[in-house]
C-alpha cells in the first residue's frame, strides 16, 4: 500500500502547485473567469486535504515513522498555515472578481509568503528534521 | 557557526538535495499544466482572450521553469544513485526519462504556439480558436503523461 499511499500523496502535492501557479498568475495581474477560479480553488483544496490524509497514511503504513515525530509534526504546523494563506489569498481573489490587477494591496507579499510555507513543506518531507 | 549547521542540514553530498530540486521542478511543472489546462478548456468554451493568455503564460512562466529543474534535478539524482549506467535497464526511469523528453518538445511547440496566439490577441483582440484547441488537447496529453510518470517514480515498477 505504501507506493499507492505515496503516488496519491504527490498527485496531491501537485494539486497544490497547481494552486501556488494561478494564485501566482492572477498576482502578477491576470484574468480568470469566474469557472477557472473556481477550479483553481477546489485544486487548492482537494491538494491540501488530500496532502494530509494520504501524507498520514503514508506515515502509518511506512515502518520507522511515527505521527508524533518532529518532521510530521512541523508538517502539520506547515499544513496549517498553508491553509489559512491559501483560503485568505483565494477569497481576495474572489472578492477582486477574478482581476488580477483589482487585488487589493498585501495580497502578494501574503502569496510569495505561501509559497515559502509550500517549498518549506515540501523541504520538511524529503530531509525529515527529528525523524 | 551558521554555515556549518546549514551545510549539515543540506548535506550536499546527499542524495536528499538533488530529490528535492527533481520534485519541486516535477510539482511546478505538473501543477503549471493543470492551470494551462483549465484556463485553455475554459478559453475554448468562451473564446475569451484573457484566459488563453494565462493558458499560455503558466506554460512559459511556469511550466517551462519547472521542466528545466525537474529535468537537471533527474540527471544529478540518477549520477548520485549511480543509475547513469549503460548496464542499468529499469523500466520506471525509462518511463520517466522518456516522458520528460518528449515532453519538452511538445512544451517548445506550445511555446510557439503560444507566442503567436498572444500576437493576434494583441492585434485583433480575441484567439483563433483552431489553434486554441489544439494547445488544449496537448497540454491535457502532456499533463495525463506527467502524472504518468509521477506514477512511475513513486510506484517503481519493474
Amino acid at each position: 500500500m505504501y507506493h499507492f499511499w505515496l503516488v496519491l500523496h504527490l498527485f496531491s502535492a501537485a494539486a497544490l502547485f497547481a494552486s501556488l501557479v494561478a494564485s501566482g498568475a492572477l498576482v502578477s495581474g491576470a484574468s480568470m473567469s469566474p469557472g477557472a477560479l473556481t477550479a483553481s480553488t477546489a485544486l487548492m483544496r482537494a491538494g491540501l486535504v488530500g496532502v494530509l490524509v494520504f501524507g498520514i497514511a503514508l506515515a502509518i503504513d511506512a515502518d520507522g515513522y511515527e505521527l508524533y515525530d518532529g518532521w510530521i509534526l512541523i508538517a502539520l504546523g506547515l499544513w496549517f498555515a498553508a491553509g489559512y494563506l491559501g483560503d485568505t489569498l483565494f477569497t481576495a481573489f474572489k472578492e477582486a472578481g477574478g482581476e488580477g490587477a483589482s487585488v487589493r494591496s498585501g495580497v502578494s507579499a501574503l502569496y510569495w509568503i505561501n509559497v515559502a510555507v509550500i517549498v518549506l513543506l515540501l523541504a520538511d518531507m524529503v530531509w525529515k528534521p527529528w525523524a | 557557526m551558521g554555515l556549518a549547521l546549514l551545510t549539515a542540514l543540506l548535506r550536499p553530498d546527499d542524495w536528499k538535495l538533488p530529490l528535492f530540486v527533481h520534485v519541486l521542478g516535477a510539482l511546478t511543472l505538473v501543477g503549471a499544466l493543470a492551470v494551462s489546462a483549465i484556463a485553455l478548456i475554459g478559453a475554448w468554451r468562451s473564446n475569451s482572450g484573457a484566459l488563453t493568455r494565462v493558458g499560455f503564460m503558466t506554460i512559459f512562466y511556469g511550466a517551462i521553469p519547472g521542466w528545466i529543474v525537474m529535468r537537471g534535478g533527474a540527471q544529478w539524482i540518477q549520477h548520485k544513485e549511480g543509475l547513469d549506467n549503460d548496464n542499468i535497464d529499469l523500466s520506471w526511469l525509462n518511463i520517466g526519462f522518456t516522458m520528460a523528453d518528449l515532453g519538452f518538445v511538445l512544451l517548445i511547440v506550445l511555446t510557439v504556439i503560444g507566442s503567436l496566439m498572444v500576437r493576434r490577441i494583441r492585434r485583433d483582440g480575441s484567439p483563433s480558436p483552431i489553434p486554441t484547441r489544439v494547445a488544449t488537447a496537448l497540454v491535457s496529453l502532456l499533463l495525463v503523461g506527467y502524472l504518468v510518470a509521477v506514477w512511475a517514480m513513486a510506484a517503481k515498477p519493474a
